[in-house]
C-alpha cells in the first residue's frame, strides 16, 4: 500500500475548497487502494476455488476488473501533502464503501445469493469482522466464495489496524493506541503512519501464518485452516460450517481458537514489541495486565455460573466463550441460550468491553474502559478536594484533557447508538433482550449475541445491524463526521439553489 | 507547663477527628425526631380504623425512634465548621438509619413481614424514604390503614430529603447546610431562597407540602376518592413515590379525572422546587427561562405522541384510550412516579406494551425528570449537557484544534461542571453495569434485571419484564432485594454521594482524617 506519509512538499491546503479537493482526492486514492487489493483478493480466491470452474472464473475475472479500476483510481488522485482529519474520514469511508460494493458484487456474480441485500450485509459483515450472515447453506457454497467471504474478514481487520494508523496523529478515535505499551508516549513522538502500518502487517501476518499451521496441526484441512485462521486473527468469526468451533468438536481446534483469540485481542504495537524482545513492555502495560485479568475472572465466573454443566466441560466452554467475547470474535462456541442469565448477561458485558486498544477487535476497548473509569475518580476526588489538579493516568503515563473529552463523547455515542439499535431492532420485530443483546454485539462487532435468534434476519434488521457494525468498525468518528458534513453540503446547495433561484425570478 | 497540660488535656478529650465523627450522628438523631410525628399519626388512623389490625407496632416504632434520636441528638453535638469531605457521611448515614427505624413497624407486626423477612421490610423501608415505589408487600389492600399510611409517609419524607428537613432546623450548621443539601441533591438548581440555608430549606419543605395539600384537595374533590384515599395518594404523587394503599394503585379508582389529577401532581414534583416558588411570586417566566424544565416537558409530549401511535398502530386498541394510557404511564415513568393505572379494559399494564414502546420508557425511565425536583434518573440537565458535548466531540474530531464550549439555553457551561456532569454519567453507566450483572446472577430473567436496576437507581418503582406493575419485586430473589435496595439509595443520593460517603467513613474506620 502506497503511504500517507510520503508525499511531495506541497504548501497545506486552506480554506473550504481545498480542504474539499484533499478530502476528496484521499478518499479516491483510499477507495482506489480498497478496490486494488480487494481485485487481488478475489483473483487469489479464485484460483484457490478453482476445482468448481465457474464461481471461480467470475470471482477472478471481477477481481482482475477490479484491480485495474482501483490502479486507475490510486494512480488519478493527487495526495495532499497534509490531509485534514475530514480527509482521512473520508478515505476510510471510501475505502470500506468500495470495499463493500466490490463485495457485493462478487457475492451476486458467484451466485452465492441472488439478493442484492444479503450480498450487501453479508459483505458489510465480513469487512467489519462480524460474525452476521444472510446467506444460507455455508457448507455448500463453492470453496472460492468461502475463501473470499473468510478474506473479507482478514481484510477489514487489517483495514481497521490501518485506520487506527491514519488516524493516531489526530487523536481522534480517543486512546486508539496504547502508547505506554509501545513505548511511545504521545503523539509527538509517535512513529509516522508508515512505519507503523508496516508494524502491523507484520505482526497481523505473523499471526495469520502461525494461527493457520496452528490449525493445520489440529487436523484441519488446508482451505479451513486458512479460512478459520484469517477469521480468527481478524476477530471476525465467519466459519465455512454452521455451529461455529462446535462442528469440529475437537479440543485441539478449540484450544488453538482460544489461544489465537485471546492474542487478537492484544494490542498489535505490543506484540510487535514482544516479537522484538522487549518483554518489559509486556510487564509494564497496565493495559495488558487489566486484559488478562478480565480474561482470567471472566473464565472464572462462567465456569462458576456454568457449573452444572459439568466441571471440566464448563471450564473448556468458559474459555473459549470469554476469550471470543472479549475479543469480540464471532464465534460462538455453543448454544448461548441454554446458559444462565447470568452467564449470558456476563458475556455480554464482556463483549460490550471488548480486548485492547490498537487490534482490530472492537467494543468499548479496555483501554477506554480504564480510562473512563479514572475520570470518573478524578471527578469523584474533585467533590471532595475541588482545588486539587488531579492527572488521569494510564499506567504511568498522563492523559491529556482533548483525548479524556473525546473519549467522553465516545462513551455517549456509543450509548446513544445501543439504544438506537435497540429501538430499531424492537421496530423491526426482536424482544427487548435479543435486541439489546444484538445491538450491543454488532456495534462491538462480535455477531452472535446471547438471547438473540440471528439466524434468520428480516430486512429491517439486517439495515440496523449493518448500521451498527459500520459505526463500531470505523468507530463513529469517520461515519459520523462524513454524514455530518454531506449533510451540510446538501444544505448549503441548496441553500445556494434557492439563493439563485429568488435571483433569477 | 500548666497551659501545656490543658492542651494535652484539651486534646486528649476532644480530639478533632472524634469531634467531627459527631456530626453524621446528630443530624441522624434529628432526622429520627422528624419520622415520629409521621408515626404517632399513623398509630392515631391505625387505632380509629374501623379495620384497625392493632396500633401497637407503629407505637412501639414511634417510641424507639424517638428514643434513639433524643439519645443521638443531645448526646453527640456537631463541630462549629463544616467540611466539604464531613457532609457525605452525613447524608449517608442519616438515609440508612431512616431506613433501618423505618422499617421497625413492618418488622414489628408479624401480618406485614415480621422479623423472619427484616430483609423485606427493610427493602420496603428503603423503596419508601427513596420514594422507589418497588414493593415487595403482597395483597396491600389487606393491610391496616395506619399501617399503609406510614408507608405513604416515607414517600413523602424522602420525596424532599429528611437531610433538608434537618437543616431547616439546624441554624449551627451555617455553611455547611449548603453543602449537605447540595450532596443530598446535587444539581445546577443550588438556589438560595431566602437569605439563611435554613430558610432555603424551610421554604422548601413549605413548597412540597402546599404541593401535596393541592393534590389531596384535587382528588378529594372526584367522586369515589375518599378523603384516606385522597391525603395516601397525595402524599406519593408530590414526592414522586408511587406507593399507594391499593393493590391496582391508580387503576383503583377508574377515573380519568384522578389519572390526570396524579399526572399534574408528578410533574409538579419532577419539576423545579425553586422555579415553583419563583411563579408563586409571580415570576411565571422563570420557567421558560430553564431550558432543561422545558425540555422536560416537551419529552413529555414526544413520548406520549409516539407512544400513543405505537400503541393505536400496533396493539390494535382505540386512539383514545392508547392516549390515556401512553400519557399516563409516560408520565408516571418520566417523572420517576412509579404509579400504575391497570384496569379492566384498558392498556395499563406496560410491561406488555409494545417492545419499541418499552424501550422509549426504558430510556425516560434513565433520564429522569428536572433538576432541584423529588424525580430520581440522570435528570433532564445531565442528558443535555451529554447530547452538547457528544456534539462538540464531533466537532473537535472533525477540526481538532478549534474550541468548541457546550452550550445550555445560550449559556456557556462551565468545563468543570461540565466534567462532572460527565464523570457522574460513567459512575452512572458503570453501577447500571455491574448492578445488572450481578442481579442476573442472582437468577433474575434480563429484561427483568437491567430494567429493575434502572428502576431502583432511578427511584421509579415498578420495571420491565417480569417486575412490571402487574407483579411486584417478589419476582427477585431476596438477595438480589438487597442489592435493588442498596442501588436504590444509590440512586436517590445521585450515586456521587454516595461513593464518597463510603469513602470518607472507610477512611474514618482506618482512623485517617
Amino acid at each position: 500500500m502506497r503511504p500517507a506519509a510520503d508525499p511531495p512538499a506541497r504548501p497545506i491546503p486552506t480554506g473550504r475548497r481545498a480542504g474539499a479537493r484533499a478530502s476528496t482526492n484521499l478518499a479516491v486514492w483510499a477507495a482506489g487502494w480498497a478496490t486494488l487489493v480487494c481485485g487481488g483478493a478475489m483473483v487469489l480466491s479464485g484460483l484457490v476455488g478453482l476445482a468448481d470452474l465457474g464461481p471461480a472464473a467470475a470471482l477472478a475475472g471481477l477481481g482482475l476488473g477490479c484491480a485495474a479500476a482501483g490502479r486507475l483510481g490510486v494512480r488519478r488522485a493527487r495526495l495532499p501533502a497534509h490531509p485534514p482529519p475530514m480527509a482521512i474520514f473520508a478515505a476510510a469511508c471510501g475505502a470500506w464503501l468500495m470495499m463493500i460494493v466490490t463485495s457485493t458484487a462478487a457475492y451476486l456474480l458467484t451466485g452465492a445469493t441472488g439478493s442484492l441485500g444479503i450480498a450487501a450485509f453479508e459483505s458489510v459483515a465480513g469487512f467489519c469482522t462480524t460474525n452476521l450472515s444472510g446467506l444460507t447453506g455455508i457448507q455448500s457454497l463453492p470453496a472460492a466464495v468461502l475463501f473470499w467471504r473468510a478474506l473479507t474478514q482478514w481484510l477489514g481487520g487489517f483495514a481497521a489496524l490501518a485506520l487506527l494508523a491514519a488516524a493516531l496523529p489526530l487523536h481522534v478515535p480517543a486512546l486508539v493506541l496504547p502508547g505506554d505499551s509501545a513505548g511511545v508516549p504521545d503523539r509527538a513522538s509517535a512513529p509516522p503512519f508508515k512505519t507503523q502500518l508496516r508494524r502491523m502487517a507484520v505482526v497481523y501476518g505473523t499471526l495469520g501464518g502461525l494461527c493457520a499451521a496452528s490449525y493445520g496441526l489440529a487436523d484441519m484441512g488446508a482451505l479451513d485452516a486458512f479460512s478459520y485462521a484469517f477469521t480468527t486473527v481478524s476477530t471476525g468469526g465467519f466459519g465455512n460450517y454452521p455451529g461455529g468451533l462446535g462442528h469440529f468438536d475437537s479440543t485441539a481446534v478449540e484450544s488453538v481458537a482460544t489461544v489465537f483469540m485471546a492474542l487478537a485481542g492484544v494490542s498489535a504495537t505490543t506484540l510487535w514489541w514482544a516479537v522484538r524482545g522487549r518483554w518489559g513492555v509486556l510487564w509494564h502495560s497496565f493495559e495488558l495486565r487489566a486484559y488478562l485479568l478480565l480474561l482470567a475472572v471472566g473464565t472464572g465466573a462462567l465456569t462458576a455460573l456454568t457449573w452444572s454443566d459439568g466441571g471440566a466441560h464448563a471450564l473448556r466452554r468458559a474459555g473459549v466463550a470469554v476469550a471470543a467475547a472479549s475479543s469480540s470474535t464471532g464465534f460462538e462456541p455453543a448454544r448461548w441460550s441454554g446458559w444462565p442469565w447470568g452467564a449470558q448477561a456476563l458475556a455480554l458485558a464482556l463483549i460490550a468491553t471488548g480486548g485492547m486498544a490498537g487490534t482490530a477487535g472492537g467494543g468499548f476497548q479496555m483501554r477506554r474502559a480504564i480510562a473512563a473509569a479514572r475520570y470518573a475518580y478524578r471527578e469523584l476526588v474533585t467533590e471532595i478536594h475541588p482545588h486539587t489538579v488531579h492527572v488521569v493516568k494510564i499506567g504511568r503515563r498522563s492523559v491529556a484533557e482533548r483525548p479524556l473529552a473525546l473519549l467522553n463523547g465516545y462513551q455517549i455515542l456509543f450509548a446513544a447508538a445501543v439504544l438506537a439499535g435497540v429501538f430499531g431492532l424492537s421496530l423491526a420485530g426482536m424482544d427487548l433482550w435479543g435486541g439489546a443483546s444484538a445491538s450491543i454485539s454488532a456495534l462491538a462487532t462480535m455477531g452472535p449475541a446471547p438471547g438473540a435468534d440471528l439466524g434468520a434476519l428480516g430486512g429491517g434488521e439486517r439495515s440496523v445491524l449493518a448500521v451498527l457494525m459500520l459505526l463500531g468498525r470505523l468507530s463513529f468518528f469517520p461515519l459520523v463526521v462524513v454524514a455530518g458534513a454531506a449533510a451540510t453540503g446538501a444544505r448549503r446547495l441548496l441553500d445556494t439553489e434557492r439563493h439563485d433561484a429568488g435571483r433569477r425570478s | 507547663m500548666r497551659g501545656a497540660l490543658r492542651g494535652v488535656s484539651e486534646l486528649s478529650l476532644v480530639p478533632r477527628a472524634r469531634y467531627r465523627r459527631n456530626l453524621p450522628l446528630h443530624v441522624v438523631g434529628l432526622a429520627l425526631l422528624f419520622l415520629v410525628p409521621g408515626m404517632l399519626l399513623a398509630t392515631l388512623v391505625e387505632w380509629v380504623s374501623a379495620t384497625s389490625h392493632g396500633e401497637r407496632p407503629l407505637l412501639t416504632a414511634a417510641l424507639i425512634t424517638a428514643g434513639v434520636g433524643a439519645v443521638l441528638f443531645s448526646w453527640f453535638r456537631p463541630p462549629d465548621d463544616v467540611r466539604p469531605s464531613d457532609v457525605f457521611p452525613v447524608v449517608v448515614w442519616t438515609w440508612l438509619s431512616c431506613s433501618l427505624l423505618g422499617g421497625l413497624p413492618y418488622v414489628l407486626d408479624a401480618d406485614v413481614f415480621g422479623w423472619a423477612q427484616w430483609d423485606s421490610a427493610l427493602f420496603e423501608s428503603i423503596s419508601g424514604f427513596t420514594a422507589s415505589g418497588s414493593t415487595v408487600l403482597t395483597d396491600i389492600d389487606s393491610h391496616g390503614r395506619g399501617m399503609l399510611l406510614w408507608r405513604q409517609l416515607t414517600q413523602w419524607y424522602g420525596g424532599m430529603g429528611m437531610v433538608v428537613l434537618a437543616v431547616s432546623v439546624l441554624p449551627l450548621l451555617g455553611v455547611g447546610g449548603q453543602e449537605l443539601m447540595r450532596a443530598e441533591a446535587p444539581g445546577p438548581d443550588s438556589d438560595r431562597l431566602a437569605p439563611r440555608i435554613s430558610g432555603t430549606a424551610k421554604r422548601l419543605w413549605l413548597l412540597y407540602a402546599g404541593l401535596t395539600a393541592a393534590v389531596a384537595v384535587a382528588l378529594f374533590a372526584i367522586p369515589g376518592v375518599g378523603l384516606y384515599d385522597a391525603v395516601a395518594h397525595a402524599l406519593t404523587a408530590a414526592g414522586t413515590g408511587g406507593f399507594s394503599p391499593h393493590g391496582d394503585s391508580i387503576g383503583h379508582f377508574t377515573s380519568l379525572a384522578a389519572e390526570l389529577v396524579m399526572a399534574a401532581g408528578m410533574i409538579a414534583g419532577a419539576m423545579s422546587f425553586s422555579l415553583h416558588y419563583r411563579a408563586l411570586r409571580g415570576d411565571w417566566r422563570a420557567y421558560r427561562r430553564a431550558s432543561d424544565q422545558m425540555l422536560f416537558l416537551k419529552i413529555l409530549l414526544a413520548a406520549t405522541a409516539t407512544i400513543t401511535l405505537l400503541l393505536w398502530l400496533r396493539q390494535g386498541a382505540s386512539f383514545g384510550l392508547s392516549l390515556r394510557d401512553a400519557f399516563f404511564n409516560v408520565v408516571t415513568l418520566a417523572t420517576s412516579g412509579g404509579f400504575h393505572n391497570i384496569r379492566p379494559g384498558g392498556l395499563g399494564d406496560f410491561a406488555a406494551w409494545t417492545p419499541p414502546a418499552q424501550v422509549i420508557l426504558g430510556v425516560l425511565m434513565l433520564i429522569g425528570g428536572g433538576a432541584g425536583s423529588t424525580s430520581g434518573g440522570m435528570k433532564v440537565f445531565r442528558a443535555q449537557i451529554s447530547a452538547a458535548h457528544a456534539l462538540r466531540t464531533v466537532r473537535l474530531a472533525r477540526r481538532p484544534r478549534s474550541v468548541v464550549p457546550v452550550k445550555l439555553g445560550g449559556a456557556v457551561i462551565p468545563e468543570h461542571v461540565v466534567g462532572r456532569v460527565l464523570g457522574f454519567g460513567t459512575l452512572y453507566i458503570m453501577t447500571f453495569g455491574v448492578g445488572s450483572l450481578i442481579v442476573a446472577s442472582l437468577g433474575a430473567e434480563p429484561v427483568t434485571a437491567v430494567s429493575g436496576v434502572i428502576s431502583a437507581l432511578s427511584n421509579m418503582g415498578p420495571a420491565l419484564g417480569e417486575a412490571g406493575p402487574s407483579s411486584d419485586f417478589t419476582v427477585f430473589a431476596r438477595p438480589a432485594r438487597l442489592v435493588l435496595a442498596a442501588f436504590m439509595v444509590v440512586g436517590r443520593l445521585e450515586i456521587t454521594a454516595v461513593f464518597l460517603g463510603a469513602a470518607v467513613i472507610l477512611r474514618h474506620l482506618q482512623g485517617r482524617r
